[in-house]
């Protein structure tokens, strides 16, 4: 009877199965309805007189692919510290999808109870450790009594979803920048993770890099259901990939919609590229 | 087969890929693949001993006679009693040092106070034996411990003392409660603050027991302790080398647990501490705790050595408190390789032994040079090998295993036990003496003394081993029709 009965929640969970679904404007609206996965209400985060975060609001849908754009400087790292824990803001709530505020826990706590995993912006393996060794440390606080063998297969298998099984016995130290940055999505994703902040995913990679990123990006979001915040510069890229985009320019979030609402939207153009310059664009 | 694992199978076609796998990373990494060399170097500390009439040893025995630093009697028992007490000592710090390099090494906590927990261990194993009462402010005289008297074990023809044994014990669980209760507070600071803890602790402990609890701790005197751990049968040389048994049960068995704790996912844990705090954390690892307890096993083994010293030496004194001795650890374990147990293991032995045993004699008159000689050997280890003697790259590592092979084979050339043919026609130390004797080569180093003739075809040796395969090389290329300076392929005509 159990397991009949987690079947039917499995069958009638509301994640989106296909990519397609996601990117349907029809279904859109249904996603606002949706389970809000993480909330995050009038965040604010102060260094010495500069704001970084200013009173910032939004929510987080539970299976979507949430992009966070915003020039150099306008707290799109510093949001993702607040949420991975890193930093403690001054102000300010998150609220995960149990309804638990998640404000001022630990990092490594936020990780294993609630699921949000995060990468960094500039990659940070460990160094003197194999690829192997380094996606066996995410994996190790879930099976802390394992048999090795067991351990030893999740990593290789986690390994392996990022293309990285060749190259398990290198230390991360002469990996090429591109292996590095698939090596810290598999640490993340190894964590086994609801909800990943990825932050700046495609910076430093190559064309036939960024398109691998792209791939597993939109695996783990279809194949798993698991909830992806971006930050990215590039628009171009974000467009066929997130379903939804918010703008942060100077610590306060000034625009939240559709792609194309958000490359339409004034005051985005003006915070990228300048009141004289949008003056041109709008003529 | 799908788009991208095609994609890296025509990698698996390039250069690159065959280069980056005829690579031996396990020198760069700690993952030990010789292990012949550990095996062989096993051997030779459990039957070193029993070398004490081989050229080399035996003549710093000699010398030991002279300035009467071992009893009148029969000279070679007594002089293997004399390698034994140092080699005992020697199995002792090794404990201490790889209890170092688990902390150090493998979670980063770089600890300049680690002779904190040696002299805990020491001081708390000596109170545990001869019991301690304690002034407490509400509860008035207090007796903490009662003191226990022997009760012996036969093992075979030796006695064992168990109440020893538990001391020792006690101790280093006492000295691991310490290093966690000071782990909680002061492994919130990361990096050199953390350093700045661990460096001034020792100091405040010995001004502590110097002064403050001298009625308790005897001051500078230091308390003697009669147990050993096995008992006195009244021989010299039988009574040191049970001891030496005993102690290199006891270096084994916590090398087994420190080597396997590092090899373990525990270890995977540490290490990965030590490369980036804030990833391990982003990973879902509670970086504190792992921390703390890293301390407490790290401090329990420092107690463990710090109770068998007190027992070898026949007292605890305040001086194991000292800076030399937290500085001495890490130079012993930087010199081995940091980052592996084996490695701290290795430079203890060669470090403490050649201190004591050889380099006494190789030079001079100034008594401090031999400091001198080893600061001069850390620093070209860490400008050459910053990765220990243990992870040397393979040429230099079979330069130094060339080098000395020779010196130890001029050395049994000069005392004629070996190739007595030619020691008429070719003999270096004649060659060397008539040359360098009067005054020192450099003015330092003694020819006239073995040692010092030693310590000449070492770095001979060495510079051969290094340099030799350079040579070789040339003069293949010079006489077999390839010329070097181009590089290219000439055919003689």
């Amino acid at each position: 009877m159990i397991f009949m009965k987690n079947n039917e929640e499995f069958n009638n969970d509301s994640r989106p199965r296909d990519i397609n679904d996601v990117t349907d404007p029809v279904n859109q609206n249904i996603s606002s309805d949706k389970k809000k996965i993480l909330q995050i209400q009038d965040l604010t985060k102060q260094f010495g007189e500069l704001i970084a975060v200013n009173n910032v609001s939004f929510n987080v849908h539970q299976g979507e692919i949430l992009g966070v754009i915003g020039p150099n400087g306008s707290g799109k790292t510093t949001l993702f510290n607040l949420i991975s824990g890193v930093l403690k803001p001054e102000n300010g709530k998150i609220i995960t999808s149990n309804g638990d505020n998640i404000v001022g826990m630990r990092p490594d706590k936020i990780v294993r109870k609630y699921g949000i995993a995060r990468t960094f912006q500039i990659v940070r393996p460990f160094k003197f450790l194999e690829a192997i060794d380094n996606v066996t440390v995410p994996h190790i606080p879930r099976q802390k009594i394992s048999k090795p063998s067991k351990l030893k297969a999740a990593a290789l298998s986690s390994l392996l979803e990022v293309d990285l099984g060749e190259k398990k016995s290198y230390p991360a130290l002469i990996l090429p920048h591109g292996d590095l940055k698939r090596l810290d999505f598999a640490r993340a994703t190894a964590t086994n993770a609801n909800i990943l902040l990825l932050d700046e995913p495609f910076s430093g990679l190559g064309a036939e890099d960024a398109f691998r990123v792209t791939q597993l990006i939109k695996n783990a979001n279809k194949d798993f259901g698991t909830t992806i915040l971006l930050v990215e510069h590039k628009l171009k890229l974000l467009a066929n990939l997130v379903d939804r985009i918010i703008v942060l320019d100077q610590g306060k979030l000034i625009a939240e919609g559709s792609p194309e609402e958000i490359s339409k939207n004034i005051e985005v153009i003006v915070s990228y590229l300048g009141m004289e310059a949008s003056k041109i664009v709008r003529n | 087969m799908s788009y991208w694992s095609k994609l890296s199978n025509n990698f698996k076609d390039t250069k690159i890929y065959e280069k980056l796998n005829s690579v031996n990373w396990s020198y760069h990494l700690d993952k030990i693949k010789d292990r012949w060399l550990y095996i062989v170097g096993a051997i030779f500390i459990i039957f070193l001993p029993w070398m004490a009439d081989w050229p080399i040893i035996g003549n710093t025995i000699q010398n030991a006679h002279e300035i009467d630093l071992l009893p009148a009697g029969d000279s070679l028992p007594q002089g293997r009693g004399f390698l034994t007490s140092i080699l005992i000592k020697c199995a002792i710090f090794a404990i201490f040092a790889a209890s170092w390099d688990l902390l150090s090494g493998y979670s980063g906590q770089v600890s300049f106070g680690h002779a904190l927990y040696l002299g805990i261990g020491s001081y708390i194993s000596t109170f545990y034996l001869i019991g301690l009462s304690l002034k407490i402010p509400i509860l008035g005289e207090t007796q903490i411990f009662s003191g226990i008297g022997t009760k012996f074990l036969s093992v075979g023809s030796v006695n064992v003392d168990l109440n020893a044994l538990t001391a020792i014990i006690v101790g280093a669980l006492v000295a691991s409660l310490f290093a966690i209760i000071i782990g909680t507070v002061s492994l919130r600071l990361r990096g050199p603050y953390f350093a700045l803890v661990t460096l001034v602790l020792p100091l405040i402990a010995l001004l502590l027991v110097r002064g403050l609890w001298e009625d308790k701790t005897l001051g500078n005197l230091g308390i003697p302790v009669n147990a050993k751990l096995v008992q006195a049968s009244g021989d010299y040389l039988s009574d040191k080398q049970n001891e030496y048994t005993a102690v290199l049960l006891f270096l084994f068995i916590s090398l087994l647990i420190m080597v396997q704790l590092a090899r373990s996912r525990f270890g995977i844990v540490l290490q990965s501490i030590r490369e980036d705090e804030t990833a391990a954390s982003a990973s879902g690892i509670n970086v504190a705790l792992y921390k703390v307890v890293v301390y407490g096993i790290s401090a329990f083994f420092a107690g463990i050595a710090g109770g068998l010293y007190t027992q070898s030496v026949g007292n605890s004194s305040p001086s194991l408190f000292g800076t030399t001795k937290s500085f001495e650890v890490i130079i012993w374990s930087v010199f081995g390789g940091i980052g592996s147990i084996t490695g701290a293991v290795v430079g203890t032995f060669v470090l403490f032994f050649s201190m004591n045993i050889y380099l006494d004699d190789a030079f001079i008159e100034v008594p401090t040079l031999e400091n001198l000689a080893l600061g001069i050997i850390l620093l070209l280890v860490l400008k050459y090998q910053p990765l220990g003697l243990v992870r040397a790259n393979k040429r230099f590592r079979n330069g130094v295993l060339f080098g000395m092979l020779f010196a130890i084979f001029l050395s049994f050339y000069e005392s004629g036990k070996i190739v007595s043919l030619l020691s008429d026609k070719f003999s270096p130390s004649k060659l060397l003496i008539d040359n360098f004797g009067e005054g020192g080569l450099f003015g330092y180093i003694d020819v006239v003394h073995p040692n010092g003739r030693f310590l000449i075809y070492l770095i001979i040796g060495v510079v051969l081993g290094y340099f030799g395969h350079n040579v070789i090389r040339f003069l293949r290329l010079r006489f077999w029709g390839v010329w070097p300076s181009i590089g290219n392929y000439e055919p003689p005509k």
